[in-house]
């Protein structure tokens, strides 16, 4: 069975979508842990990773995305493990999930160091469980230059299963070939696979924004699956906003006041996504009735506009277990632009 | 008082912008001070000087070789403070100052200027903006309204003066004799409070009207009414029912107190009438002036057709007129003059053959009977009973009614004959009506007075709460700068006062939330422990039905990574381990100082009760242990406090401690403006209530 550690060197580079990835071009009965969550889900009591959820339901795991993580927290791991104690959860949680699999997935937290207070970090992982260690790196061509470099000169990497970087979100892969990696190649790093950024990998629905929001749905439930690329703030007059150009752009989310009656009519006058109201401020019932029609979800929260645009600049557009062509995608550049043999061998 | 008494009996006054063009405002007052037949001295200011209406002019306020008890200003707004300081060096002991164009169109600092002045030379300010006063005990007529007054016993304050002026002409039409009227305006000095101080006491006044659109002084206003009502009835018409406060406040009993909603139930709770409009306010006034108070609340229709008897018997529900129903005692009293085919159920169907012998014998019986305490008569014009049959009736029992101290009223109604019979009585004073619900809304404004009476007391519910423990919890949150006390802070005062609360310890790290969760014994409740945030649900915060350890620890590691994300600048003390409360009935209660009314106090059934139903009541604090189950009473849900499909009775013991607990916390512990605990956990009678959230937000600014 090979084991597979995934690192990255900043968080958000893309480690659980290529996982994903990589898993479908593989093609073979896959496992996956991340021992130290940072995706938090809890509800009904039940503590889990996203990123586990995620996985498990799209490769149909029999394992609960629960027994997929140790902690999330480190107060818990300092609370219940020392460094032995840790190891061997750390195997009896391996040993359940590797059963029958010909791959076994671990996904790091956030970044290469998360959770080396408490030996979870990515360099203890792949140690521990003797696992290859991928590290992904994504950012704009210096980023990338300076994540490499910092790689090279400060960790350590002996004892160490080191399987190569994979640049992902890559703006022009053929430019970053030609001038980035001969100075790579000569660094002595293994570069498997440099992927291209899409724009379509970027874009979430509607009822993604209302679940990170924490938003209540008020009506146009219908259309939830609305995918989101513009958000634009409804501070300004309608007659204003009627005449700027974005506005008019399908696609767009509008963050309005609940009480804006006027600019809420004038998104729903235009091709519209969704409408977020702050403040839990809701509108007269003929444009609640207005919205349901043309089945433009409403979406309330308690906050105001800056808070909200605030929150929503801090989402991460996940893949989501409904995201079928964003995984189609997936696999289909790690099949294109990444050395899935390679990675397969131990 | 004194000052009141130079207001509405002076023995003299002063026109300043005294005119002799008929058109102007000063021409009005000269000519209604004048020929409305008051016998004091009047002296016309005016600078061209000579003879108006028979009184010397005098060129300015000096030349007049006399005392002066009252100015009337009616001069423009650019002179009136020089008029004014012309007062205080007189020695006017009252200012009416009519002219308008002060804070109502936003010239303030004038009107400040104005009032500061005359208030350091000691002249009393009624006005700007008013339209005068009338008084009958000296014949005084200072308005620009009609001269046409009917002396009587209604008093009128108003705000608006168009409104005042429009409301002495309307009284004149109805018949309505005024014992005073006076528009306070922009109620810079004089407000409604002090005059109604004076009303209270003044003999011919035994009934008050009040008009009002915006209260300043409320908790002062409130304690007036409350002075006023127990001597005579009060009604008030107030605008602006809809103005709502800040839709987002910090605390449900903030953003439920609309101004209206609070004005409306303190109002009650002292037993003023509130009408919605100058008809009801009129119709009632009219009808407690002219019929005695009942002496008790057996109340009979007596009616010769059936549809018209039911339709008084709804009326009689909607505005809380109680019909006699001792079916027995009823077919006693009037078997014998109630034909066979008719029925002495109440209503008493004397049936369409009743002629005015069966009404005769009816009326009769009623009056001399001492169960029955007030008569509803519905006159229906048929065959055998038509409109010429009706003043008989009226003209007869309305008088012997008023001399036995029980109400009476007609409701005629049929064609153009009736409608001549019902025009002939208005103004009269006698309490005849075309409908059945016109009259009916009078006797339930008269039982609500009479309830009220009968309810009120003097007694006052306070607890009695440990105030320098709770001043000292609310020094250390002023000494970190916050205007709002941590849960362990609030359950703290909850503990001080009495008021039951869930074990609680503030865990400062995960062993500790562990090691608390044991001693309090499981299941317990999480909530992140942080100054910084609030909204704890919000944040995520807030974890439930923790029932061993290892939930313990996931709930842990949750609210610190979600709090974290929710606010990463936020300051987290740890978590709060609480007692899991049983389940119960969940209510909300509250109580505030109001900022117009002050302390106030809110009470209503928690969940979507108060969400969304708004099924909420409020009081003025301090009350009585009457009002406060009243109180309790008033929201729609109160039955399931009763126990409803076999659930036992609540706690409203418990609860009443509660309202009177935080009730008095905000009395005497100035510093908190908003306690708000909701939910609170009613249990089965014997069993108490428990505190399960409580907030407690300080006054900003001060202390």
């Amino acid at each position: 069975m090979k084991k597979i550690v995934v690192a990255s060197m900043r968080k958000n580079a893309g480690k659980t979508s290529l996982i994903v990835g990589i898993a479908k071009a593989l093609h073979e009965k896959i496992g996956y842990m991340k021992p130290f969550g940072d995706r938090l889900f809890y509800r009904k009591k039940r503590l889990w990773d996203y990123d586990s959820a995620l996985i498990t339901h799209i490769f149909n795991l029999e394992e609960s995305p629960e027994e997929m993580s140790i902690g999330f927290d480190p107060s818990k791991l300092r609370y219940i493990y020392d460094t032995e104690s840790l190891k061997k959860k750390l195997h009896e949680v391996m040993s359940e999930i590797e059963k029958d699999k010909a791959t076994l997935f671990v996904e790091c937290g956030k970044d290469i160091g998360y959770g080396i207070a408490v030996n979870l970090d990515a360099i203890s992982l792949a140690q521990y469980i003797d696992g290859k260690l991928l590290i992904v790196i994504s950012g704009d061509d210096d980023t990338i230059l300076d994540d490499i470099n910092l790689f090279k000169k400060c960790l350590h990497m002996t004892n160490i299963n080191f399987g190569g970087v994979i640049v992902n979100k890559v703006r022009d892969v053929q430019d970053f070939k030609d001038t980035y990696l001969p100075g790579i190649m000569d660094m002595g790093i293994k570069v498997i696979g440099i992927i291209p950024s899409r724009e379509e990998l970027t874009h979430f629905s509607v009822n993604y924004l209302a679940e990170r929001l924490l938003a209540k749905v008020i009506t146009g439930e219908g259309g939830l699956r609305n995918t989101v690329k513009i958000i634009l703030i409804g501070a300004m007059s309608p007659s204003t906003a009627l005449s700027t150009p974005g506005f008019h752009e399908g696609n767009k989310v509008v963050i309005t006041g609940g009480d804006r009656s006027d600019m809420i009519l004038a998104a729903l006058e235009t091709d519209t996504a969704g409408i977020i109201l702050t403040g839990n401020i809701l509108p007269p019932q003929n444009i609640i009735s207005k919205a349901s029609e043309r089945n433009v979800p409403l979406l309330s929260v308690p906050f105001d506009t800056y808070q909200t645009a605030k929150q929503i600049e801090n989402i991460e557009p996940l893949l989501t277990k409904d995201d079928t062509d964003k995984i189609a995608l997936w696999e289909k550049l790690v099949q294109e632009y990444l050395n899935v043999t390679e990675i397969g061998e131990n | 008082m004194i000052d009141m008494k130079y207001l509405f009996e002076p023995q003299s006054i002063a026109v300043i912008g005294a005119s002799l063009d008929t058109s102007k405002i000063g021409y009005k007052v000269l000519e209604n001070i004048i020929l409305g037949g008051y016998k004091g001295r009047v002296y016309p200011i005016n600078p061209r000087g000579g003879e108006m209406l028979g009184h010397p002019a005098f060129k300015d306020l000096e030349d007049v070789n006399a005392a002066i008890d009252l100015a009337c200003i009616v001069i423009p707004a650019r002179f009136v403070f020089d008029a004014v300081k012309k007062c205080a060096k007189k020695g006017v002991k009252t200012a009416l100052i009519i002219t308008s164009g002060f804070s109502e169109v936003g010239n303030i600092t004038e009107e400040i200027k104005i009032t500061a002045y005359a208030r350091e030379h000691g002249v009393r300010i009624l006005g700007p903006n008013i339209f005068g006063v009338y008084s009958a005990k000296a014949s005084l007529n200072a308005t620009f309204g009609t001269r046409d007054v009917i002396a009587g016993n209604v008093a009128i304050i108003t705000q608006s003066g168009a409104l005042g002026a429009s409301m002495i002409g309307k009284t004149a039409v109805e018949n309505i004799g005024l014992s005073a009227m006076v528009s306070v305006g922009n109620k810079a000095d004089i407000d409604e409070s002090e005059l109604l101080d004076y009303l209270i006491t003044q003999d011919q006044t035994k009934i008050i009207l009040i008009y009002v659109e915006g209260v300043k002084e409320g908790e002062r206003l409130i304690k007036a009414l409350n002075e006023a009502t127990k001597k005579k009835p009060v009604v008030v018409i107030k605008s602006g029912r809809s103005a709502k406060g800040a839709i987002a406040a910090a605390s449900h009993t903030g953003s439920l107190a609309g101004a209206d909603e609070v004005f409306d139930a303190l109002v009650r709770q002292y037993g003023v009438l509130r009408a919605e409009d100058i008809r009801d306010a009129f119709d009632w006034c009219k009808f407690l002036s002219n019929n005695p108070m009942p002496k008790g609340e057996h109340t009979v229709i007596i009616t010769n057709g059936g549809g018209i008897g039911v339709m008084t018997a709804d009326a009689c529900e909607k505005y809380g007129v109680k019909l006699y129903d001792d079916l027995p005692a009823l077919n006693g009293i009037f078997s014998g003059v109630v034909p066979d085919f008719g029925s002495t159920k109440n209503p008493i169907d004397l049936t369409g053959q009743a002629t005015t012998a069966e009404f005769d014998g009816a009326l009769d019986v009623a009056l001399r009977n001492d169960d029955i305490d007030a008569v509803i008569t519905l006159l229906s014009e048929v065959a055998v009973f038509d409109a010429e049959n009706m003043p008989e009736l009226i003209k007869k029992y309305y008088p012997q009614y008023k001399e036995k101290g029980k109400p009476i009223l007609f409701s005629c109604l049929g064609g153009d004959k009736v409608q001549n019979c019902i025009n002939s009585y208005h103004g009269s004073g006698h309490p005849v009506y075309g409908g059945a619900y016109e009259g009916v809304s009078c006797l339930g404004a008269m039982y609500r007075y009479y309830n009220y009476l009968a309810n009120r007391s003097e007694e006052i519910a306070l607890a009695d709460i440990p105030e320098k423990a709770i001043e000292e919890i609310v020094r250390k949150a002023r000494e970190d700068k916050r205007h709002f006390l941590l849960a362990h802070e609030a359950q703290a005062i909850m503990n001080a006062a009495g008021i039951p609360v869930p074990q609680s310890r503030v865990a400062r790290t995960l062993d500790e939330a562990v090691q608390y969760s044991g001693e309090i014994g499981y299941p317990v409740v999480m909530k992140i422990a942080s100054k910084d945030i609030i909204h704890k649900s919000d944040a995520g915060g807030v974890a439930l039905d923790l029932e061993n350890s290892n939930e313990v620890i996931d709930a842990y590691q949750a609210i610190m990574q979600r709090c974290r994300t929710y606010n990463p600048n936020a300051k987290i003390e740890g978590v709060d381990i609480l007692e899991m409360a049983r389940p119960g009935t969940e209510l909300i209660i509250g109580a505030r100082r109001d900022k117009i009314f002050g302390p106030i106090v809110m009470f209503g059934l928690g969940g979507i009760y108060v969400e969304v139903m708004k099924d909420i009541s409020f009081r003025a604090f301090p009350l009585n242990h009457h009002e406060i189950i009243n109180m309790i009473k008033e929201v729609r849900s109160y039955p399931l406090l009763l126990g409803v499909r076999g659930e036992k009775k609540k706690d409203i013991d418990g609860i009443i401690d509660t309202i009177i607990k935080l009730g008095t916390i905000i009395k005497r512990c100035e510093a908190i403006s908003d306690i708000e605990i909701n939910p609170l956990v009613a249990y089965e009678e014997g069993e108490g209530v428990k505190a399960l959230d409580v907030r407690i937000l300080l006054l900003k600014g001060e202390r």
